[in-house]
């Protein structure tokens, strides 16, 4: 790993949660999450599985840096970008427009490229596409911010939840040939992909542990995730 | 990113070709519903008027509003958090939007500022010096007022709603405008402690319209007193630009 690779160091007993306000007392914190090892990840696919509501969209929020951790410490070696479930553009613009408006003309050509990789009409308003291919618009501009472009980290908040199986295949096809040093977390509840993978990361009865594809069967993944 | 994903946005609504239009059309139609046959000379200082009255209008009407919407929709659409993810400071995130709408406003201050050079400019060359500087004061002190309140719309819609922002801008604003002159009136037939305490608190809008200094033809105001009224509207934009940065909030 070169000293311009993106990282994230996260030791243990980093907790993930929230405060939920009171009125008239102090915040009361939610723990969803305690890690139980400390946790490197490198650059490269980390797959992150847990069931609904059990803390995957906070502990990537509290990475970005966009809430804070309830105790320990995380750290994001790299730039960040968090793209969120509730990520949403102006209606009116169409895919061309928004690329234009958020990346520069290099990575223009790049963003023209993968969308036609994963059949994303460029010319239809934001607001007329379907699920699927709004998530398409926030994968490629994500994608294409970051390409060729030092100590990136993905941050990717069920990005595939609504895409087609070709299309999924032709994102994991391209995630996996992708030679720029990115580190990407990828928030999913499939773990299939896991085995081709960096290392997938596993929330279950309230930890957060790592683990690598030669270590771990699927199926008894699964078990654990209940 | 913040910026000219904004303005995209706004060039393809294309709301804001009718806000030109309006700028640039009522003030010279306006004049001729009126009697204005009775007193040709008057319609020069009419057009001024019109032009001054319907840059106030579009500015409360249609740009605070703008502003509102840009903040709400950023906020709840997620696009803040995900430009703070990347690194964009709070100020950045706000002064982005701001620039936004700053551009539009500029766009019509420039507009009334030539129909009233151009087009309401008296003849005698000393009174066509002295109207050219009072505009030019008028324009500083319009930005002045304007500029704060539209940072106040877009914090405010980041927070609230678009519609409860701008009610409140808009509020504000009149108040403001509209409003202090008749409390100031008021206080001066009646003792009123505390309503004069409020009445000193107030933000005192009024003082940079300068259409009566223009229509009459009363003359620039001297540089003290444009001095003392540049600083206050500083003062005040600092507190209102103070309070925006604390009431914006990136996620709804």
């Amino acid at each position: 790993m070169s000293q311009t690779d993106p990282y994230i160091r996260i030791s243990t007993g980093w907790k993930v949660g929230y405060k939920k306000r009171r009125l008239f007392s102090e915040p009361e914190p939610i723990e969803l999450l305690t890690v139980q090892q400390d946790i490197v990840l490198k650059p490269g696919l980390h797959l992150l599985a847990a069931r609904n509501g059990r803390g995957k969209s906070t502990l990537l929020r509290t990475l970005a840096g966009l809430q804070p951790s309830l105790a320990g410490d995380a750290k994001a070696g790299g730039r960040t970008q968090y793209v969120g479930e509730g990520l949403r553009f102006d209606a009116e613009l169409n895919a061309s427009k928004i690329f234009s408006a958020i990346l520069s003309p290099r990575k223009r050509d790049f963003a023209t490229h993968l969308a036609g990789e994963l059949e994303l009409e460029l010319d239809k308003p934001y607001g007329k596409l379907s699920k699927g291919n709004q998530q398409k618009v926030h994968i490629v501009a994500a994608e294409s911010m970051a390409h060729q472009s030092v100590g990136e980290i993905l941050l990717l908040d069920e990005p595939i939840s609504n895409l087609d199986y070709h299309v999924r295949m032709r994102l994991n096809a391209y995630w996996k040939a992708d030679s720029t040093p990115l580190l990407r977390i990828v928030c999913m509840h499939e773990l299939e992909w896991a085995p081709e993978w960096k290392s997938l990361l596993l929330i279950a009865q309230g930890g957060l542990a790592q683990h690598f594809p030669n270590q771990f069967n699927l199926e008894k993944l699964y078990v654990q995730l209940n | 990113m913040l910026f000219r994903l904004a303005l995209s946005t706004m060039i393809e609504r294309k709301s804001f070709v009718l806000a030109l239009f309006f700028v640039l059309t009522v003030p010279f139609a306006l004049p001729y519903l009126t009697p204005w046959e009775e007193t040709p000379v008057v319609i020069e200082p009419a057009r001024a008027q019109a032009a001054w009255a319907c840059l106030w209008l579009v500015t409360l009407g249609w740009l605070f509003y703008q502003g509102s919407d840009m903040g709400w929709r950023y906020s709840a659409n997620g696009l803040f958090q995900y430009a703070k993810s990347l690194g964009v400071s709070k100020w950045s995130r706000l002064c982005q939007l701001w620039a936004c709408g700053m551009i539009f406003l500029v766009a019509m201050v420039a507009i009334a500022l030539a129909i009233n050079v151009f087009f309401c400019r008296p003849h005698q060359a000393d009174e066509a010096r002295m109207w050219i500087i009072t505009c030019f004061q008028y324009a500083g002190l319009f930005l002045l007022v304007t500029s704060p309140l539209l940072f106040l719309s877009i914090a405010l819609g980041s927070r609230f709603n678009s519609a409860a922002a701008y009610c409140f801008v808009l509020g504000i604003s009149v108040y403001g405008l509209f409003a202090l002159p008749y409390v100031e009136l008021y206080l001066q037939h009646a003792t009123a402690p505390l309503l004069s305490l409020f009445w000193y608190l107030s933000p005192h809008y009024h003082i940079a319209d300068l259409t009566s200094r223009l229509v009459f033809r009363m003359g620039p105001m001297d540089m003290t007193a444009m001095g003392m009224m540049t600083l206050y509207f500083l003062g005040l934009g600092l507190v209102t630009w103070s309070c925006s940065y604390l009431m914006f909030k990136e996620q709804k």
